[in-house]
């Protein structure tokens, strides 16, 4: 059980084409931005070491194709994930309104235990350009509406929130092993109790 | 009546009363009894037969054949009556004096009443009286011998010349093989004729020969309408009588006219290439006159003509005319062909190598590429009697047609060794017949560079052959015409001139033994036969028009010395001779090394023509007048269809020039993929509807010669024997249709097309018939490899740890091969008849699933069943028991889906899009 939780957090980030999914996992893992365009092909993961409370984790981070032409591929990553990342483009109120449709999506292929509580985190992207369509608030009563969602607006440019973001994303996936554990090995009570704990503390920390 | 007839032979005997027999035939007048002293040299003759060998003779030892004839009264007595046995001594001119003068003058009324054979064949009807009279060794007693006078005889009477072919001609030689044959059945028997026209044959030294040519030949072959032919014939009579007079015998001379008489009213193929040959042998004839220096060479030195040559070429004429008929009769000529052309395949070994010595180093390199046109060219020599009815232009159309693969084949291997796909062509294919252009000569050209500019040849070859060859043969008459023209006045001019005998006499001299060292080479370079002079007269002209192109002296003629050269270039062994010919003639100007790759086509061989002539002479290519100028008949051009896409550059060449694209009753054949297979044809309703045109060339055909056109599988039409040279290829439709692989004849049009789409992925199964998958397993195997391989291709090329299986595969396979399952190429329908794509697939699937197995990227780009949630990651390429989505490509167990029938992903995000829809309207 320790091992697991030194182990792996294999995190998810979905979203419509060009919303800046690859860039923002590029400007967290590599700290690197280009602004030329490349559509990714299928899927692919990096992985980056990063510091949650004190305890050294793996992130898994599967950088997946927004356009529908690649769907020839499977989607067999999913299935164990621990966070799932929803990316819109500030500018562009349609990849907002397909978040729906992309959690409903990954929920149904993930086949996560707990559907209700699984984590998501939602990063509203391209702040950088100023012309927001989608405001705070739309997006934030989404977030509510969808069991409390954390949202973010970053950008994969300027690396504004980027950090921020990812940490939220490893707490909220550590919390979410840490539930199945509990789901694992639910006769023990005490076990039961320690993890909710870290899941508040987890929750008080990303707020501020 | 001399004595010792016994001893004489009787092959001496026959030949007496042949060379009589002719001698009153070759008159030509109504009765053969109008020559004079032609009944008693008949009787002559027929004495000597009847006395040979006669058992009783009378007191002063004079064989006494009465005895013999009298057989007939109880034989036959009503014929025995006719002419009295007693009749009074006719007031002929010599009648018959002597007391034995009762059978004489027997024979000499019989003769005259033309009722000789019949009663001498009563006569030897009955063996007992013919044993009873005649010795063992006598001639009647010999059924060859006894036939061959009733022959002579009834010739005679029928005045029928050509019946005394029916003779069989070893039996005019004095030591006679012991035959087996009877001679009629020698009528037949090639041996003969190979006896006969090989030079061994004592019979063949004689150089001066009669040509006989029986009815048959002439009017089964078509008349020449070109004014050159009586032009060259005025020539070549001429020199015959100039080596008659040379010769000084009269009786020669006699014959001579006599033969020229008839040939004048001749106008045929063959009796065109008999009079070349005659004038070839007359100029042999001549110069041997010249050579020798008293001058006047006696004449018994040349051997004087005999029954022998007479006989065996009427033999040959008769073999000749068989042919003629048998191939006329047979409707289809497939199987013939086919035989014809193992035949051809045997020599073609030694053509080719005098071609690969000579061509360039291409040309040796794709010398199997060479070899194919030139095979067909042979069939088609071969095959000459059809080629009488078509057309005299067609064996230029065929020549320049073969040229025409041959640069083509030349100018695609020069470019990238390997011929371009239909496709990689972007379906325009440089067929020959596709586009052609009318090339036009720029002012002040001159005729040799007009004809060897690049007009007329390869780069822009795109040449409508007949077009082209139309536009040569033009050009050459003209210039042949101005020729002429110049000529005679000229001629004037030198009669005013030089009247001189022995300067006109030493210019003859020059001439003739110029054309003599052309013979010459000529004969050293032909290895393989036709060596004129050597061979009888009579025997190569039935030969060598039975075996090779009558079409040799059916083409244009014109001037001697021209026309020596031209029938060098159109004998029948093909391009390598007249290549090396041509190459040995030529003085290697550069335009000529040019063409010498394309020696056979319309081009070269007008051009070697005009070689004969000094280039000075000849009017530069602007200045003549041509018979028929594009002004006076415009070419039209046709639309072309929507689909067909013209490329703006090929249609921007030239100024001068026009494309052709056919007519209002006939356009050329465009490349057109046909899926489907042709209904059996009905030949009178579709040659109707082409009109009677070969779809390929348009030439016209009368309507009883449409039975000879040949049907093309692919495009359903027919096409001339040009055309359709018989190759046979594989069907798409039929294969689509019934997987049909058996090879159909195909024109060659289809033939170079289908071979050149044959690597072309242009048949999709599913479009064009699907049910094939049900009935072929082969195919249904290989669908369910390319479907996986459709299915892995998307795992394998965006896998980043798969670089190296990707290159593989996209190196390995084309890419339609995995990009679209369902399209094949020919060449695909026959690797998968033979197992071959089967096996290679299935090679490459597994590798690919070796690799999946073993990725971790791969296996997290593969799917869970949604329906049954399982944990088992599947892949669409497990077609056995998995299934894909089309709309949204998820993946589902086969069981799964079947239990839902629904796609979970479609139908959420069908419901989605709804109640967006809603939530929209809502939110508005």
């Amino acid at each position: 059980m320790a091992t697991k939780k030194k182990g792996l957090l294999k995190v998810i980030i979905l979203g419509d084409t060009g919303v800046g999914k690859t860039s923002l996992m590029n400007q967290f893992v590599n700290r690197k931005f280009s602004g030329q365009y490349k559509a990714t092909i299928g899927a692919d993961f990096l992985t980056k070491e990063i510091m949650v409370d004190d305890r050294v984790v793996t992130m898994q981070i599967w950088d997946t194709a927004g356009q529908e032409r690649f769907q020839s591929l499977g989607v067999a990553f999913y299935r164990g994930a621990d966070c799932c990342v929803l990316v819109f483009d500030v500018t562009l109120p349609n990849t907002f309104k397909s978040l729906d449709s992309w959690r409903d999506e990954f929920l149904v292929q993930a086949c996560p235990r707990d559907p209700e509580n699984f984590p998501f985190v939602v990063l509203g992207n391209k702040i950088d350009l100023g012309n927001a369509a989608v405001p705070s608030k739309r997006a934030e009563r989404w977030c509510q509406s969808k069991n409390n969602i954390p949202y973010f607006e970053t950008s994969a440019k300027d690396a504004t929130n980027v950090e921020q973001a990812f940490q939220a994303i490893a707490k909220n996936a550590l919390a979410q092993e840490s539930e199945q554990d509990l789901y694992n090995e639910f006769p023990d009570q005490i076990k039961l109790t320690g993890d909710s704990n870290r899941f508040n503390n987890n929750d008080a920390g990303c707020s501020c | 009546m001399d004595t010792g007839l016994d001893e004489t032979n009787p092959s001496d005997i026959l030949r007496h009363l042949k060379s009589t027999v002719e001698t009153l035939l070759a008159c030509q007048s109504t009765s053969a009894w109008n020559v004079f002293g032609g009944i008693h040299r008949l009787q002559v003759a027929v004495v000597k037969v009847l006395k040979h060998g006669f058992r009783f003779t009378k007191e002063n030892g004079e064989p006494d054949f009465w005895v013999f004839i009298q057989g007939l009264s109880w034989l036959q007595p009503a014929l025995a009556a006719s002419p009295s046995f007693m009749g009074n001594p006719i007031t002929g001119v010599r009648s018959p004096s002597r007391n034995s003068n009762k059978a004489l003058t027997w024979i000499y009324r019989s003769l005259e009443t033309d009722t000789l054979s019949e009663k001498l064949s009563w006569l030897l009807s009955d063996q007992e009286h013919v044993l009873s009279c005649y010795n063992a060794n006598a001639f009647l007693r010999q059924p060859q011998y006894s036939e061959a006078t009733l022959i002579c005889l009834k010739a005679v009477e029928l005045k029928q010349i050509s019946i005394l072919a029916k003779i069989d001609s070893s039996l005019y030689l004095k030591q006679r093989p012991i035959s087996t044959h009877s001679h009629r059945r020698c009528l037949s028997n090639p041996e003969k004729d190979i006896v006969i026209s090989s030079p061994s044959s004592p019979v063949q030294q004689e150089p001066m020969k009669e040509i006989i040519l029986p009815d048959v030949v002439h009017t089964k072959t078509v008349n020449f309408p070109n004014k050159f032919s009586s032009f060259r014939r005025d020539r070549l009579n001429n020199s015959i009588v100039n080596s008659v007079f040379k010769s000084s015998s009269d009786e020669i001379a006699i014959k001579k006219k006599i033969k020229r008489h008839q040939l004048k009213k001749w106008f045929s193929c063959s009796d065109m290439y008999a009079l070349y040959q005659k004038k070839r042998n007359c100029l042999a004839f001549y110069k041997r006159c010249e050579l020798s220096r008293p001058r006047r060479q006696s004449l018994s030195e040349l051997p004087s003509p005999t029954l022998e040559d007479y006989s065996s070429g009427e033999n040959n004429f008769e073999y000749f005319s068989e042919i003629l008929q048998v191939k006329y009769d047979k409707p289809k000529v497939d199987s013939r062909s086919k035989r014809i052309m193992q035949v051809a395949n045997k020599k073609k070994s030694d053509s080719l190598d005098s071609l690969s010595s000579i061509g360039s180093a291409e040309t040796i390199i794709y010398r199997d590429k060479i070899a194919r046109p030139k095979r067909k060219r042979r069939v088609s020599f071969l095959k000459l009697p059809f080629q009488i009815w078509e057309s005299s232009d067609d064996e230029h159309s065929n020549c320049s047609d073969d040229t025409k693969t041959l640069v083509q084949n030349n100018a695609i291997s020069e470019t990238d060794g390997r011929k371009k796909s239909f496709i990689e062509n972007g379906g325009n294919i440089a067929l020959p017949m596709t586009i052609g252009s009318y090339p036009k000569p720029s002012p002040g050209q001159s005729i040799m560079s007009f004809l060897s500019s690049g007009a007329f040849t390869r780069t822009n070859a795109e040449l409508d052959r007949e077009n082209a060859h139309f536009s040569v043969a033009e050009a050459l008459i003209a210039v042949l015409e101005q020729v002429k023209c110049d000529q005679q006045f000229r001629l004037m001019d030198d009669i005013m001139e030089e009247s001189d005998e022995e300067i006109n006499h030493l210019k003859n001299i020059i001439r003739i033994r110029r054309q003599q060292k052309q013979n010459e080479k000529f004969q050293q370079l032909n290895e393989v036969s036709t060596d004129t002079s050597v061979t009888t007269d009579q025997s190569v002209n039935s030969l060598s028009s039975s075996v090779y192109s009558t079409s040799e002296s059916m083409s244009t003629d014109q001037e001697d010395e021209a026309s020596l050269k031209k029938t060098n270039h159109l004998s029948p062994f093909g391009a390598a001779l007249s290549v090396s010919k041509l190459s040995l003639n030529s003085n290697s100007t550069t335009d000529f090394d040019r063409l010498s790759n394309s020696s056979t086509s319309a081009e070269s061989v007008a051009i070697s023509l005009l070689r004969g002539f000094n280039e000075n002479k000849l009017p530069a290519a602007s200045e003549f007048e041509w018979l028929i100028s594009e002004g006076e008949v415009p070419q039209k051009i046709l639309p072309l269809p929507n689909s067909f896409g013209v490329n703006k550059e090929n249609d921007t060449v030239s100024e001068n020039t026009s494309l052709l694209r056919g007519t209002q009753e006939w356009a050329p054949p465009r490349p057109q993929i046909i899926f489907t297979p042709h209904p059996p044809p009905i030949r009178r309703q579709l040659m109707e509807k082409q009109s009677f045109r070969c779809a390929s060339c348009g030439t016209r055909v009368d309507q009883k010669y449409a039975s000879k056109f040949r049907y093309c599988e692919y495009l359903g039409r027919y096409f001339c024997t040009g055309c359709h040279s018989g190759q046979t290829t594989i069907i798409p439709g039929r294969v689509l249709s019934k997987w049909d692989f058996s090879k159909y004849p195909v024109s060659n049009f289809s033939h170079e097309l289908l071979d050149q789409l044959l690597t072309d992925p242009l048949f999709n199964v599913l479009d064009l018939n699907s049910s094939l998958y049900n009935s072929v397993r082969a195919l249904q195997k290989v669908r369910l490899l390319r479907i996986a391989l459709f299915y892995l291709k998307d795992f394998i090329f965006t896998c980043k740890h798969a670089e190296n299986l990707a290159d593989t595969i996209k190196s390995g396979e084309r890419s339609y091969i995995y990009n679209e399952p369902d399209c094949y190429s020919l060449d695909d329908f026959i690797n998968v008849k033979n197992n071959r794509m089967f096996k290679r697939l299935t090679e490459l699937k597994k590798l690919c699933e070796n690799h999946v197995n073993s990725c971790q990227l791969c296996q997290n780009r593969g799917f869970f069943c949604e329906i049954c949630k399982k944990q088992e990651v599947i892949f669409p390429w497990q077609v056995s028991n998995v299934m894909r989505c089309n709309e949204c490509s998820s993946c589902y167990h086969i069981k799964c889906y079947n239990r839902k029938r629904l796609c979970a992903k479609c139908s959420r995000s069908n419901s989605r899009n709804d109640s967006d829809s809603k939530l929209g309207n809502v939110e508005i």
